[in-house]
């Protein structure tokens, strides 16, 4: 079976960023899949299966970044995964205010 | 022989130089022949197994002793032994380059260390040394040795190494162990986090002469002041064993007030809070005990430089306080306190005469609104992320007060339009230092959320006398009947319109202010770090009623004097063993 690449862009909410915390929960998502999940930032593109991969890519909040899956399961994946993008991913403190 | 070092993790440690020397530094280039590379793939699966089952062990067990702040740590390396970038780029230097599994591991850390390294950032926690650590690992665990531990002896041991690695550290025997010297690393750095969490003295970095050093010579780690003493004098060793004892006693003493709120022994709550002027002592003031920061000076963003520190440099700065403290824990972040004697270069401003009646804090902030405004702004973006609140110092009119709340609502306004999150009702204080500012206590307290009480200048400027002045230095003192009675009368003030008030000033730590504050009414104690314990313990054993007796029969006194022999009786007259030293490091 042919697997056509889907991506989607997402803001980063987690407000300090994806700093090592929240960094592996955006790697332990990503590897209970089996295709292939990137993150691109500014044209280069991270393995979101390492915590390496994500670290390097230095996001940080309010960073624009482009998730591209191709593979078995990448539909479920880009959703699991994007939600945690687009979510504040650590608790924040209580008292977050929007503006 | 006496070498000087970094304290990274305070206590006294005596025992016997181990020398602890780096294996395999620096390999040639180890290649293969290319028929053995799937060999050799093999024999790095079994080592990266055989690694991540010994980092999940000690994970297990750093959570089971309820560490988990360590076991984070170990954590962390678990996910990087598994690491599918770490791991292909290791496969891959077998697979394609031919090179030997060891060699091959050690490239590849070295390779990812050095572009983790170039990031820059302040919560990638896991640093090159993290890498390098977890690459010996593997290389341990491919040349199939067991975990090193110290040999089973009688003798205590210090261990003397250019470089620990922090799960060396972690897997020591604490009884053969008692501290260790290296000549690399910083008091930051997870080896000393590790030091300090095991209660084992350390001396790290910048220790020179190391090498010097033989094994089994007799060595004194002082961790506290940050030296190494080489065969040590018969005095030597018993003024330092005496030091040993006194501190784990104390140490003892102070620990069961680690965790715990403060309270009087008639159980009303005060807030302890530490005082801080960088981003590493908030985390230090965080393993002393603080409750929060009760005042970050944000003096240190702009000195010794010769431009002003933007926006998001302050924003970083805040944001990272409130990760090290914890985002429940309140913060008072005090603004720009500089002038007079303190140096802005960047805005050139003439030497004074009289610095301390100068212009300096809160009279340059609403002369330089566009760095009042920069600060504020970085302020209230960190006021998402915790429990912060805005502090002025110097504020001696209703007037300045005005402007600068003005200043701050125009700030909320400019972050609003712009869909910038942030706490929209941050408290905003004022320092109270200087007397213009007490006597009118009344009034402030109808326009801020809360006062805390600058005593090292209110005392000078009350008094006018000089601190640094020898001639008039006696009469700098906290408990002169006019510094009181004025204190005394801002803490009325603030509690008739109940808004909260504190003391930042080196009065708020001293044993024999303490009952007087606490009779005075005061809720909130902001001291260094080192002096939390202290000041948690003091307090939870007085009583707040004896207190306000103490009180009223001290104002009635005179002369300072004589107040400080009223306190020292009320004391006598208690429990002796509460006029104890401040801090541990006051010991000595």
């Amino acid at each position: 079976m042919e697997w056509i690449e889907m991506q989607k862009q997402f803001v980063i909410q987690n407000l300090l960023g994806l700093h090592v915390r929240p960094a592996k929960a955006v790697v332990a998502s990503a590897s209970q899949f089996n295709c292939t999940i990137q993150i691109e930032k500014e044209g280069v593109q991270f393995n979101a299966k390492s915590l390496v991969g994500v670290l390097s890519a230095g996001i940080k909040f309010g960073d624009t970044v482009t998730l591209i899956a191709e593979g078995e399961g990448e539909a479920e994946a880009m959703k699991t995964i994007g939600d945690l993008l687009a979510s504040p991913i650590e608790e924040n403190p209580a008292k977050k205010v929007q503006p | 022989m006496i070498l000087q070092g970094v304290p990274a993790s305070a206590g006294y440690a005596i025992g016997k130089a181990r020398i602890i020397r780096e294996e395999v530094s620096h390999q040639p280039v180890a290649k293969i022949d290319p028929s053995t590379v799937a060999g050799e793939l093999e024999r790095l699966e079994a080592a990266l197994a055989r690694a991540a089952d010994e980092l999940s062990r000690l994970h297990a067990k750093w959570i089971g002793d309820g560490r988990e702040q360590e076991a984070e740590i170990f954590e962390g390396h678990l996910y990087l032994i598994r690491d599918e970038e770490l791991t292909s780029l290791i496969r891959s230097k077998i697979a394609d380059d031919y090179f030997q599994a060891e060699f091959a591991v050690r490239e590849a850390a070295e390779d990812i260390a050095s572009r983790l390294s170039r990031l820059d950032d302040p919560y990638l926690q896991l640093r090159s040394a993290d890498i390098r650590d977890i690459g010996d690992r593997i290389c341990r665990c491919l040349s199939n040795k067991q975990e090193e531990r110290a040999a089973p002896g009688s003798e205590r041991e210090i261990l003397i190494a250019e470089d620990l690695l922090p799960t060396y550290i972690a897997q020591l025997d604490n009884e053969v162990v008692v501290g260790f010297a290296t000549s690399l690393g910083g008091a930051t750095s997870h080896t000393a986090i590790i030091a300090r969490s095991l209660g084992l003295p350390a001396v790290i970095g910048a220790v020179t002469n190391l090498e010097r050093i033989e094994e089994g010579q007799t060595i004194i780690v002082d961790g506290v002041e940050g030296k190494v003493i080489v065969d040590p004098s018969e005095e030597d060793l018993a003024s330092y064993g005496e030091l040993r004892e006194r501190y784990l006693r104390r140490l003892n003493e102070l620990r069961a007030f680690g965790n715990r709120p403060t309270r009087t022994s008639d159980g009303h709550l005060v807030e302890l809070t530490a005082n801080i002027g960088s981003v590493k002592e908030a985390s230090s003031a965080a393993d002393c005990g603080a409750e929060g920061i009760g005042l970050f000076r944000t003096e240190f963003l702009f000195m010794e430089r010769n431009d002003l520190p933007d926006e998001d440099e302050q924003f970083e700065v805040y944001r990272d306080i409130v990760q090290a403290i914890g985002p429940e824990a309140p913060v008072v972040i005090r603004t720009m306190d500089i002038g007079g004697d303190k140096e802005l270069p960047a805005l050139n401003l003439p030497k004074e005469q009289n610095p301390f009646l100068g212009f300096r804090a809160i009279r340059i902030s609403l002369e330089k609104m566009d760095l009042f405004k920069t600060q504020l702004r970085a302020i209230l973006r960190a006021s998402a992320l915790g429990n912060i609140s805005i502090m002025f110092p110097m504020i001696s009119t209703m007037q300045e007060l005005s402007r600068a709340m003005e200043a701050v609502e125009a700030a909320k306004r400019e972050l609003a339009e712009q869909g910038v999150p942030f706490d929209r009702a941050v408290p905003i204080g004022i320092m109270i230092e200087v007397p213009a500012a007490a006597i009118l206590a009344d009034r402030f307290a109808k326009v801020v959320d809360f006062f805390s009480i600058g005593t090292n200048d209110l005392v000078q400027y009350t008094m006018a006398a000089d601190r640094m002045n020898a001639k008039v230095m006696h009469m700098n003192n906290g408990l002169e009947p006019a510094v009181l009675r004025l204190i005394y009368n801002v803490i009325q003030a603030a509690v008739a319109e109940r808004i909260p008030v504190g003391m930042c000033g080196e009065m708020a730590g001293q044993p024999l202010a303490i009952p007087l504050l606490l009779g005075m009414g005061l809720q909130k104690f902001s001291v260094s770090g080192g002096s939390i314990l202290a000041t948690r313990e003091l307090i939870s054993r007085i009583d707040r009623r004896e207190a306000q007796e103490l009180l009223k029969d001290a104002l009635e006194l005179d002369d300072p004097d004589k107040i400080k022999a009223c306190v020292e009786k009320w004391y006598a007259n208690r429990q002796a063993s509460i006029m104890m030293e401040v801090a541990l490091g006051k010991s000595q």
